[in-house]
């Protein structure tokens, strides 16, 4: 689990803190991370994975602050960068030189990922285009199987059939022992995967939220003409896409699709925000309260 | 798959260096092969020339190699290294003892330790003692004191040490830019301070001479002599000045090191 | 296998499994996958194909083995056919009786279109 206390960051001398105060609670299973460029993802994820030192406030890891840089410490957490090129000759120099730090590090998972994805492990990093460059890295970073793994924009530049690799891949990382972050500023048709949402503004955590809790919360309606009185619409791939409040998608028996992060991302953007937060803290569905993150106000 | 017996990574052991080496390798031993070859090929050319033709062409072929040793820590500056370096599950003290011995033990041994071992097992002789006599070839050179040639080689290698400290300093530290400030701030620090003691000894030259002139005496090996001596409590000065320098840098690159930003 | 955006993941997951018990992908009685091969093979969060088991479970169409994984139900297909033929009577007559209503069809206006 990660815990974020009142981070916030500021890059040299620069008075706009590129992290503000920020405070969340990340449990197990894999999360989206979503935000504009600029609006922080990066340099959160730099923070939990001990690159970046706070200017204010702590990150945990288990209880255990990353900022002391310890061996055993950093070992649990992995980080692959937007722009995280090889560092080395080819996979097999990182298994030889890099791969020996991390004790949980599995070779033949590693192998299957190569091989997912079409990839040798002795070809030379440099000579690989940008996206198979961008796979053997993720191939490699799962096979790590650090506690944690903080993915920045992993589907970048990866066709249908990599995602859906990637996705898989992921998927097989879905359960207690594994916290998986990916930020990202657009859906990249991984929308089945995730257990709990982080929305960033601003350099501020805007929600902070399970899934379930959201579906339980909210209903994600498709019609063809706008729904009254719905929280938030916005017109996406020829039908009109509203979030509703539960009880009233079922007094109009409207039937909710899955949580769409889109237009959840839209909502969140829009002067509807504050509304859509303010039910977020109000009563589910259900009684079942899985664990929950905490919700942001703003 | 499990590593077998996972020692406790959280507390200092050589062999943790020794990964963080494994970890290097591949970028630097670029510049080891490469020094360690250049030495050589100097040092046996050496050997094999007349002494006067190597008397002036020693310092410009060893040169090179005084550039790559002062600026060998740039390589810990590489952008994807250095941030791969900081999350590296390795305590700061090993990466810190690793970054140390490479720079101010392994490569500065390549050079000496080639230099010296062919020379003496060509002459007998050390590489000091070499250039020693090829500063004494008979050319109408004056003839400079071993005390004096003592304070300018401690001169050297201080000044050295300030540039590769710098160096070091600059390209784990700073965030961006970094091989450049490295290089950059290495090349003033180890050109300003010889520019200044080029100028004072010009200085003091002038006035020597200038007493010389008026005194009518003009005793010129008495007067280089005096001049050194002279130059040689000032650039003791300087060299007491630049070792503190080295000592500051050194500490503060110490106590940062856990904390740098990456 | 492509997800449907109007529906629940977690539905949409059960009529999959729904269909691999009738065309017999997953014949009865024998061992199905788990929920972490059948999350990673469709590429969605293992706690969704936990919600369709269960509720599958629940039905009687699958029931779970300790230590040994999960298991379609010998009378898995009848149940299924129970259940769709329930869903028919319960929503599918009733849609289609409100369409006729409104497109003025008769029921043997129905009757003589199965019938071509």
């Amino acid at each position: 689990m990660i815990e974020l206390k009142n981070l916030s960051y500021y890059y040299g001398k620069s008075t706009v803190a590129a992290l503000d105060n920020v405070s969340a609670r990340i449990g197990n299973g894999v999360h989206l991370m979503l935000g504009e460029n600029g609006a922080g993802k990066t340099t959160m994820l730099k923070c939990m994975a001990g690159l970046l030192l706070p200017t204010g406030g702590e990150c945990l890891v288990d209880g255990v602050s990353v900022t002391r840089r310890l061996p055993s410490e950093l070992a649990r957490v992995f980080y692959l960068g937007v722009d995280d090129g090889a560092f080395m000759k080819n996979i097999d120099t990182m298994v030889k030189r890099h791969a020996l730090f991390y004790p949980r590090f599995d070779a033949e998972e590693l192998k299957r990922n190569l091989d997912a994805f079409g990839l040798s492990s002795s070809q030379k990093l440099s000579s690989m285009s940008l996206g198979m460059r961008h796979k053997a890295m993720l191939a490699y970073a799962l096979s790590l199987n650090t506690e944690v793994l903080l993915l920045d924009e992993p589907a970048n530049g990866l066709d249908i059939e990599s995602k859906m690799t990637l996705l898989r891949m992921i998927a097989g990382k879905c359960d207690d022992e594994h916290t998986v972050l990916v930020a990202t500023h657009t859906i990249s048709d991984m929308e089945t995967l995730y257990d709990g949402l982080i929305v960033m503004q601003a350099n501020h955590i805007r929600l902070s939220a399970m899934t379930e809790e959201v579906a339980e919360r909210f209903a994600f309606v498709r019609t063809l003409s706008k729904v009254d009185d719905s929280l938030y619409s916005e017109w996406r791939g020829g039908k009109m896409c509203s979030i509703l409040p539960v009880d009233m998608a079922d007094e109009l028996g409207l039937e909710s699709g899955p949580v769409d992060y889109a237009v959840l991302y839209g909502a969140l953007h829009s002067p509807a925000a504050p509304e859509v937060i303010k039910y977020m803290t109000g009563p589910c569905r259900s009684d079942y309260k899985p664990f929950s993150n905490g919700v942001d106000y703003e | 798959m499990q590593q077998e017996s996972p020692r406790n990574r959280d507390r200092f052991s050589w062999s943790g260096v020794l990964d963080v080496a494994k970890f290097w390798w591949p970028v630097l031993k670029w510049e080891f092969w490469i020094l360690l070859g250049y030495t050589l090929l100097v040092s046996v050319l050496a050997i094999s020339i007349d002494t006067h033709v190597l008397a002036l062409m020693w310092s410009l072929a060893v040169s090179p190699i005084a550039y790559v040793v002062m600026f060998a820590s740039s390589l810990f500056g590489l952008k994807s290294m250095r941030e791969r370096f900081i999350t590296l599950p390795a305590l700061n003290s090993e990466k810190l003892v690793f970054t140390l011995l490479w720079t101010f033990v392994v490569i500065p041994c390549i050079s000496e330790l080639i230099v010296n071992a062919v020379f003496y097992l060509y002459w007998g002789q050390s590489e000091n003692e070499v250039l020693m006599r090829m500063i004494e070839a008979p050319d109408g050179v004056a003839d400079m004191s071993m005390e004096h040639m003592t304070v300018f080689k401690y001169w050297s290698v201080v000044i050295m040490m300030c540039g590769m400290m710098i160096c070091l300093y600059c390209s784990t530290m700073s965030r961006s830019h970094n091989i450049i400030k490295g290089i950059g701030f290495s090349v003033l620090v180890y050109s300003i301070p010889s520019f200044l003691i080029g100028v004072l000894a010009g200085l003091v030259g002038y006035s020597l001479g200038k007493k010389g002139a008026l005194t009518g005496n003009v005793n010129v090996e008495e007067a280089v002599n005096r001049l050194f001596d002279s130059m040689g409590i000032y650039v003791g000065g300087f060299c007491v000045v630049m070792l503190i320098y080295f000592v500051v840098m050194l500490t503060l690159y110490i106590r940062k090191f856990a904390k740098r930003q990456g | 296998m492509n997800f449907n955006d109007n529906i629940p993941i977690s539905r949409q997951l059960v009529e999959y499994c729904y269909a691999q018990v009738m065309t017999g992908g997953w014949p009865c009685g024998e061992r199905i996958p788990s929920t972490k091969d059948l999350a990673v093979t469709l590429g969605v969060n293992p706690r969704t194909v936990m919600k369709a088991y269960d509720e599958l479970a629940e039905a009687g169409i699958i029931y779970q083995r300790r230590g040994m994984g999960y298991f379609t139900a010998d009378d898995a297909r009848e149940t299924i056919i129970k259940k769709r033929r329930e869903t028919f009577v319960r929503n599918t007559i009733p849609e289609l009786r409100r369409t006729m209503d409104e497109l003025g069809y008769t029921p043997q206006d129905i009757m003589n279109m199965l019938n071509d």
